[in-house]
């Protein structure tokens, strides 16, 4: 993308309102004189420039109490490790601001109605407009035909693949909503990132070896839990249920990878048959 | 050390405390949560290390984003609450120069920022940051790119793909002031 991007004209107003608004000198002033005395008041000695500043200042108990019981120098020392690594418990907040962060997000699940899997689907994301899903019937107990969309949210374009017959059918959407007939694979993904209501804390568990956290949240109806790896307080896995709980998503998920352009092409690999969404 | 780490944050205060303030405000249009917001940001430099201050390249731009994710985030959290739109209009009016514009256009000024941040406060963290930081502020592309650490290319997307949505949320936007 080469050209800057203008304000849009319908904009035009608001922003200039915005640009126009400043505090009154007699307001900023005294904010300011504050500000200065917050800062001369600042205790340094009960800031800290980090994990190694807690460490050097708790080591010297560490070898007093050595020589008085190593027991009582074990709790002090798991308690420096914890407190060094960081792997305490994430905050439901860290976990929203990093996935407001992530480049990339592949997650790959079943998705379940009735308590019967139907499908399996494999979600490509990369921020900030592109989405690859790909979908495996799976009704009659095996797997059936895979589908794959391809859309570029930004533009207003995707592209449904058939890889069996080597059909493509190219499509245009309104950037704003989608494609109509078309679940939103991300639609879990935006409402975890817009949640303010209530979260459960669960009881910590391990996937994979890692100890993960659980958070259970309920934006619109759905319930999400989220399974947070307390190292990148990303999640790992996500279970979302809808409000009468006859449908589920059950997925793991992996973020900021890179990921093949190819992933996204709008353009069919060679050999398939182009058809318009008419069938012609 | 401690001596010459808060002898800078002071100096930063000094010089570009006003202008985070300003960011801090325009996004949230309350005194007291923009002051409490730049009083955070700055007592957060205390938390890095003076060596990575010193390479702070520029302290305007790098306090506008601190100061505007904080604000936005705050906004964010603050969007279902149509009380505080109202009253943070009245406290808008009183708080506000009238130096530069006259009555009238500060009246409609503060409508259409209402409007505003009830649309930016839907949009996500980053989305909502890139647009203030570009159209408000007057970042160029490779600013927000360097501050937020994304590509300019992104920059341009965000921009692209954000202006219809806030159209769209805009138009769906009552003012509380002109229901009553």
């Amino acid at each position: 993308m080469n050209a800057e991007i203008e304000l849009d004209s319908r904009l035009e107003l608001y922003v200039r309102a915005a640009r126009e608004t400043q505090p009154a000198s007699e307001v900023s002033g005294p904010v300011l004189g504050r500000l200065a005395q917050a800062i001369d008041n600042h205790e340094l000695e009960a800031s800290t420039a980090g994990a190694t500043g807690w460490l050097s200042r708790l080591m010297p108990r560490v070898a007093l109490n050595w020589a008085g019981g190593s027991a009582a120098a074990a709790v002090v020392l798991a308690v420096i490790l914890v407190l060094a690594t960081g792997t305490t418990q994430p905050a439901f907040a860290a976990v929203v601001a990093q996935l407001d962060q992530v480049r990339t997000m592949v997650y790959r699940g079943h998705m379940i109605s009735a308590g019967k899997a139907m499908m399996d689907v494999t979600v490509y994301y990369r921020a900030p407009a592109n989405v690859r899903v790909e979908n495996t019937s799976l009704a009659g107990g095996k797997p059936g035909m895979t589908l794959v969309n391809v859309l570029d949210v930004s533009k207003g374009k995707g592209i449904v693949l058939m890889p069996q017959p080597k059909i493509a059918v190219p499509f245009s959407f309104s950037p704003k909503g989608g494609p109509a007939d078309q679940v939103d694979p991300l639609d879990w993904f935006e409402k975890v990132k817009q949640y303010q209501g209530e979260v459960t804390h669960l009881p910590a568990r391990e996937i994979d070896g890692e100890k993960v956290t659980g958070f259970e949240i309920h934006p619109e109806g759905m319930t999400v839990t989220l399974w947070v790896d307390g190292h990148t307080d990303l999640p790992v896995q996500v279970h979302v249920t809808n409000a009468d709980a006859t449908f589920e998503l059950d997925a793991n998920l992996v973020f900021n990878q890179v990921l093949d352009d190819q992933l996204f092409s709008l353009a069919p690999a060679p050999g398939y048959t182009l058809r318009s969404p008419d069938g012609d | 050390m401690n001596q010459q780490h808060k002898a800078l944050v002071a100096d930063v205060a000094r010089q570009h405390g006003e202008q985070a303030f300003q960011v801090a405000y325009r996004i949230l249009g309350d005194v007291q949560l923009a002051e409490d917001i730049t009083q955070d940001v700055f007592l957060k430099l205390f938390t890095q290390p003076l060596k990575s201050l010193k390479k702070v390249r520029s302290w305007p731009a790098y306090l506008k984003t601190l100061a505007s994710r904080a604000a936005i985030d705050q906004l964010r959290r603050r969007r279902s609450r149509r009380e505080e739109s109202a009253s943070a209009d009245m406290s808008l009016l009183d708080e506000v120069s009238e130096e530069v514009i006259g009555p009238g256009r500060l009246v409609e000024n503060a409508q259409l920022l209402e409007r505003l941040r009830a649309a930016i406060a839907l949009l996500t963290l980053q989305d909502a940051q890139i647009f203030w930081l570009r159209f408000i502020e007057g970042f160029s592309y490779r600013e927000i790119a360097t501050a937020l650490e994304i590509t300019s290319n992104h920059v341009g997307v965000v921009l692209h793909r954000v202006q219809p949505k806030l159209v769209e949320h805009l138009a769906g936007i009552t003012h509380p002031l002109e229901e009553s």
